[in-house]
């Protein structure tokens, strides 16, 4: 039986007149990439900081790593970390100052700084002062702070947004590499493709309630048509249906004949399973 | 709370510190005003008024002596022997001397038999107030002189210890004041100006969310009352030491700006639960730290009772007062130990208040 990394149930979280998170309940376990999607003002970030334990549940219960994040808040600390949605780091000190302080703070030997600089490649520029850094420099170096006490329970706030292509590859690899190794992730994004490429399971929040949790593939055959599109070497394009047999018996003939140059299934993309149950994109 | 989790927020708060000019000038601007006033201020000794006095006497005299006897203690008088009436002039018109006094020959005996003699004073072209008092206590010195006693018998008393606010002024000297007045400027800087700023620098890059991830917010609050401190305990010295300031009683000045700091730095934190943005630090600690420097910038000035009364409860009244003291080496200032008893009740009640307010935040 695996254990779970995040448990929530019927959580609450309102500001004054403000619903922010209106009864969520959910489970992430160790070692699963869990995804919230959802518009600006939709929760993400109070879900976040309800499960790190810096906002009180109005009510509802939570607990990470089997600690419950208001009674156990100090004993669950230690054992998560978060990727911050805003570049927070300090800009005068040097990227190895940087980690020193929170190697400090997390009570874990200094070594685990140089191992860090080497796996987000910034060994080079560890001697260097934050403000000179790229974002992509910076958002790898907010990756290696949040891996800095191994935490069981790594959250991620919009960890790519603003990033170029190839750092937001990078920092995708990373993630994907702390999942393999055992580490439960909370991914919010607003990107589709990411939490697609990288989620076991998305969760839809739409005004604070969760609309739809699934995996990507189940939440995609939803709304999806079950159809093929095929391009011939005569640049045509059919449109067959697969639960049709005279469809499948052309396809057949297609391919014998070798006419087929392409085959594109048009199963939906979370972006239309997301605007059906949400009513805009996001 | 953790102590090693203060110790490292403090460590860092140090080192960035060292970096950022805004801080720097907090602190070398009361650094540079102490070292400009310093030299262009005379100090205590620089006070004493220093008069040289041209003697043509032809036989020795003691009424240089008497003269001396009846200068008061802010007088300097030194005595030089000029062999005539002419060279006392040119002496006088080169300003080797301030003063002349042209006896007869027997002066002395001749002011013993009452024969009245002459006594010429020779004034410069312009003469100042110290010439003036000197001629004033001739009639005075040349009774004594004559063995006779004077009309009344005059009693010097002084005001007793604090009772006049320009007891410092007077007893110190402007420089030593003013280094005084630049090291609660000094205190006053860090705490209400640097303290808040690295606070909410924390608060507005979001570093403090990172910060409270693992510790809490008391400890990020501890930190910084840490550093406010330490910046102040290496800064006064650093002060004296650019002032050559010298105090008589260094323990007791030690307390008295630990005492201080610890004081004004929680006042700091506090009003940077006021402010949300760099901006506001800039353009109200100025408010706040206006009404703690105004008691050392009054010293010395009239002022009605009334803001004396309120003056009576501020923090750096008596930082200012026992700061003063101890530079004395006694006490100008009475009721030391009402001074010292007021700043711990600020100490009390500003981390009271911190602590209730930071307890309110962990529960939010």
């Amino acid at each position: 039986m695996s254990t779970l990394g995040i448990e929530v149930e019927d959580l609450v979280k309102h500001y004054g007149a403000v619903h922010a998170v209106d009864g969520i309940s959910f489970t992430v376990q160790e070692g699963e990439i869990l995804g919230f999607l959802g518009h600006n003002g939709a929760g993400k970030t109070t879900t976040i900081r309800v499960l790190t334990g810096r906002a009180r549940p109005t009510s509802g219960h939570a607990s990470v790593v089997g600690h419950d994040v208001v009674r156990e808040r100090e004993r669950m600390k230690p054992l998560i970390n978060l990727v911050f949605e805003d570049q927070n780091l300090y800009a005068r000190l040097t990227g190895r100052e940087n980690l020193e302080l929170f190697a400090e703070l997390y009570g874990v030997p200094r070594s685990r700084v140089a191992e860090l600089l080497e796996a987000v490649g910034l060994t080079a520029a560890a001697k260097r002062k934050v403000k000179t850094y790229s974002s992509g420099m910076k958002q790898r170096l907010l990756v290696a702070r949040a891996l800095i006490n191994r935490p069981r329970v790594l959250f991620l706030d919009e960890p790519t947004r603003g990033l170029d292509p190839t750092s937001a590859r990078e920092v995708r690899a990373m993630v994907r590499e702390q999942a393999r190794q055992g580490t439960t992730v909370f991914l919010t994004t607003h990107y589709m493709e990411e939490a697609d490429e990288l989620c076991d399971r998305v969760a839809f929040l739409v005004s604070g309630r969760i609309v739809a949790l699934d995996t990507p593939r189940e939440l995609k055959l939803r709304c999806g048509e079950r159809a093929v599109v095929v391009l011939l070497d005569s640049r045509a394009e059919e449109r067959l249906r697969l639960d049709d047999a005279a469809d499948a018996a052309r396809l057949e003939g297609w391919m014998a004949e070798g006419s087929v140059l392409s085959v594109h299934s048009q199963e939906g993309t979370l972006e239309d399973v997301f605007v059906e149950l949400a009513g805009r994109p996001l | 709370m953790s102590w090693s989790r203060i110790r490292a927020i403090y460590r860092k708060d140090m080192r960035d510190a060292i970096r950022d000019s805004r801080v720097l000038t907090a602190v070398l601007m009361p650094l540079l005003l102490g070292l400009l006033y310093s030299f262009a201020l005379p100090d205590e000794e620089g006070m004493i008024e220093k008069l040289k006095i041209g003697v043509v006497s032809a036989t020795a005299t003691r009424l240089t002596t008497a003269i001396e006897e009846q200068a008061p203690d802010n007088v300097r008088l030194s005595f030089v022997t000029v062999t005539d009436a002419a060279g006392l002039e040119r002496q006088m018109r080169e300003e080797e001397v301030d003063l002349g006094l042209v006896l007869p020959k027997g002066f002395d005996d001749a002011v013993k038999d009452g024969a009245s003699p002459e006594l010429a004073v020779v004034l410069p072209a312009s003469p100042d107030f110290d010439s003036h008092y000197v001629v004033a206590i001739l009639d005075r010195s040349v009774q004594e002189l004559a063995g006779s006693a004077p009309a009344a018998r005059i009693v010097q008393r002084s005001l007793p210890p604090g009772s006049g606010d320009a007891t410092a002024l007077g007893a110190l000297g402007p420089r030593t004041t003013f280094i005084l007045i630049s090291i609660v400027l000094l205190l006053g800087m860090i705490a209400v100006y640097a303290v808040p700023t690295v606070l909410i620098e924390e608060a507005e890059t979001k570093t403090m969310d990172a910060l409270t991830l693992i510790a809490s917010t008391a400890d990020v609050i501890a930190a910084k009352a840490l550093f406010g401190l330490a910046l102040s305990v290496i800064s006064v010295p650093l002060l004296l030491v650019v002032t050559r300031g010298q105090a008589d009683d260094v323990a007791m000045l030690a307390v008295t700006v630990v005492l201080s700091a610890v004081v004004l730095v929680g006042i700091g934190l506090l009003s940077a639960g006021l402010f949300k943005t760099q901006q506001q630090v800039n353009t109200w600690s100025g408010a706040i730290l206006l009404p703690l420097l105004a008691p050392a910038f009054t010293v010395g000035m009239p002022t009605p009772d009334a803001v004396n009364t309120v003056m009576y409860f501020l923090p750096t009244v008596h930082t200012f007062r026992l700061a003063a003291n101890a530079f004395a080496g006694r006490a100008l200032y009475a009721h030391g130990v009402l001074s010292l008893s007021v700043l711990l009740a600020w100490a009390a009640a500003v981390y009271g208040l911190l602590w209730w307010r930071l307890s309110r935040r962990e529960d939010a």
